[in-house]
């Protein structure tokens, strides 16, 4: 099941560039969050804090709480932390030396050792889980580049499901996707949101107001405004909100 | 009339440039046709059981050049080993280094390290590593009467080669290693992995052709390498038994012998060596070509 994700006062910097001014926001459990805003306003970067990633740049700092749950994710073990929040990134990045199973495999390796009885079963449900079963159950053992781009995205989903996470980070998941296989991505989310909190970065508004319960707007780091889709969408309090999701703003 | 002037112009290029070429060519396939030429009386003499004959008297006419094939492969397959191990380890390390000047800084003097000449690595393996190692053995046969013995021969050319391909090694294998792409490091790192785990598992895969290159573009150089292998090896034509005999190998044997041998066949038998030498190292070139990715193979043959 999902854990609700909390980020209190949250400030990350890229040496003396600070790129991310004190960022409160709940992310309740099972809920989809989007989070939306034009380039550069740090949306990646307060998702890559949150399953902190965001540390293992050089010279990139951060300070603030994180909550998953009532744990400080902070407090806890970076490696921990990481298999409890899953990500998916913006260009599909399947480790093209290892076969599609050795892909969904890996994580469960890293975590339990190397064999394991219920590691097939395992990486079978996290295939079907991301609606990507029926297509590669018969090709296991072939190397993950071979699939296409969108293909290669689920799988990526699945690698990070098999960990079975609570939260599932997604930076713009679908943005180097063919309309197609967007769509069956925004499916997929709106399947995977029973079982998991989702927090998806998207340029395209749309598509928030499709997948997404919540939706937070982000403007030059600060978080400007957050609500309910349909609030932010229609009827957003802040001047810049409504610029941004009217289209006349960047 | 302009039009005119580019046609001839284009001409002139073309010329030029299928004229370089043809005379690069033909000036490999000359080199080529003298060895053989001149090989051929002791090829067609003693035929091929000079590969596996390990007897050298010159005086009696007797050339087997199996010692010299040995050293030559042995010594550089310690020195390609020992390179190998401590260069991939060290380009790892450089890689990893998040403060930017120290970056710059290891990468440059690397880079650098791998254009020192090999007579400089050779004077290093007999002025400072040879007292050590003889110093080192000398010690365990302290029943002996000198405390000092001779240590020249395979292991400390092994010893020599190493550190002559280690900046090339680390050098090479450090661009292969930053061209992994950092969005492989990262998904890995986002699946739990530590830096270390992620190396293993994600980064070495996927540089490992040309981590292979480069092995095997040392492996050549080190077959061929002659002044610091002269320096070291200890120059006796015979078959080495223990990694202390003194020997020699295709490049310290002819760099040495070819002013000292006369009689028709001694002089045939050298050009024979140089001719194994040309195949030996062809050997490995094609099978570096075959693993390196085409970039780096370019770049470094320059550099070479
Ligand atoms: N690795 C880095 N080193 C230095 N600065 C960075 C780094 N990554 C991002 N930044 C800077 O941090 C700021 C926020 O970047 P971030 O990637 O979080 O924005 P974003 O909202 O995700 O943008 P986009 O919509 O283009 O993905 C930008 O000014 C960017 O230049
Ligand atoms: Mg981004």
């Amino acid at each position: 099941m999902g854990e609700a994700l909390a980020a209190i006062d949250l400030s990350a910097s890229f040496g003396t560039h600070k790129v991310l001014h004190h960022v409160s926001l709940q992310m309740p459990a099972n809920c989809v969050t989007a989070i939306i805003g034009p380039p550069g306003s740090g949306k990646s970067t307060f998702i890559r804090c949150l399953n902190r990633l965001h540390e293992t740049v050089p010279r990139a700092t951060m300070s603030g709480t994180v909550l998953l749950g009532d744990e400080d994710v902070y407090r806890m073990d970076a490696i921990t932390a990481r298999q409890k929040i899953g990500m998916v990134f913006a260009q599909p990045n399947p480790f093209p030396t290892m076969s599609i199973f050795e892909n969904v495999a890996m994580g469960i390796q890293l975590r339990d050792g190397k064999r394991q009885t219920y590691l097939s079963e395992e990486v079978e449900r996290a295939l079907v889980i991301a609606n990507l079963w029926s297509e590669v159950k018969d090709r296991l053992k072939e190397s993950s580049s071979k699939l296409s781009a969108g293909q290669q995205q689920r799988l990526c989903i699945a690698r990070a499901l098999a960990l079975q996470p609570a939260v599932l980070l997604m930076d713009e998941p679908a943005s180097v996707l063919d309309p197609f296989s967007t769509l069956r991505i925004e499916e997929l989310i709106d399947e995977l949101k029973d079982r998991y909190t989702i927090v998806i970065v998207t340029h395209n508004l749309q598509q928030a107001a499709r997948v997404a319960d919540r939706t937070a707007f982000f403007l030059a780091g600060e978080m400007i405004e957050q609500g309910t889709t349909t609030e932010l969408f229609t009827t957003p309090n802040d001047k810049r909100t409504e610029d941004y999701v009217t289209g006349r703003f960047g | 009339m302009g039009k005119q002037r580019i046609h001839l112009g284009e001409l002139l290029f073309l010329t030029c440039i299928i004229g370089s070429g043809a005379v690069i060519i033909l000036m490999m396939g000359l080199v080529v046709m003298q060895l053989l030429v001149h090989a051929w009386p002791a090829i067609w003499r003693f035929g091929p059981a000079v590969l596996w004959t390990a007897k050298w008297q010159p005086e009696h006419q007797i050339f087997g050049l199996w010692p010299f094939i040995f050293a030559t492969v042995s010594s550089s397959a310690i020195g390609v080993f020992l390179a190998s191990v401590i260069g991939t380890a060290t380009a790892i390390i450089i890689s990893r280094i998040r403060i930017r000047w120290l970056r710059i800084f290891s990468s440059g003097l690397v880079q650098w390290l791998a254009l020192i000449p090999s007579v400089v690595f050779g004077l290093w393996g007999i002025k400072f590593v040879a007292p050590m190692l003889s110093l080192l053995i000398g010690m365990q046969n302290i029943t002996k009467r000198s405390m000092l013995v001779d240590v020249e021969g395979l292991f400390l050319t092994g010893l020599t080669l190493a550190a002559m391909l280690l900046p090339t090694i680390v050098a090479v294998t450090r661009e292969t290693l930053i061209a992994v792409p950092q969005s492989l490091i990262e998904g890995a790192l986002a699946l739990g992995a530590t830096v270390n785990e992620a190396t293993i598992k994600v980064v070495l895969p996927y540089a490992r052709r040309g981590i292979f290159g480069a092995v095997f573009l040392a492996l050549g150089r080190a077959l061929g390498e002659t002044v610091a292998v002269v320096m070291v090896i200890g120059s006796q034509p015979k078959l080495a038994v223990t990694l202390f005999t003194k020997t020699d190998t295709l490049t310290s044997l002819l760099a040495t012998k070819w002013n000292h041998m006369s009689g028709f066949y001694s002089q045939s038998i050298l050009f024979e060596a140089g001719f194994l030498l040309f195949i030996l190292t062809f050997i490995f070139y094609a099978v570096a070509r075959i693993y390196v990715p085409r970039s780096i193979t370019a770049a470094r043959l320059q550099l070479w």
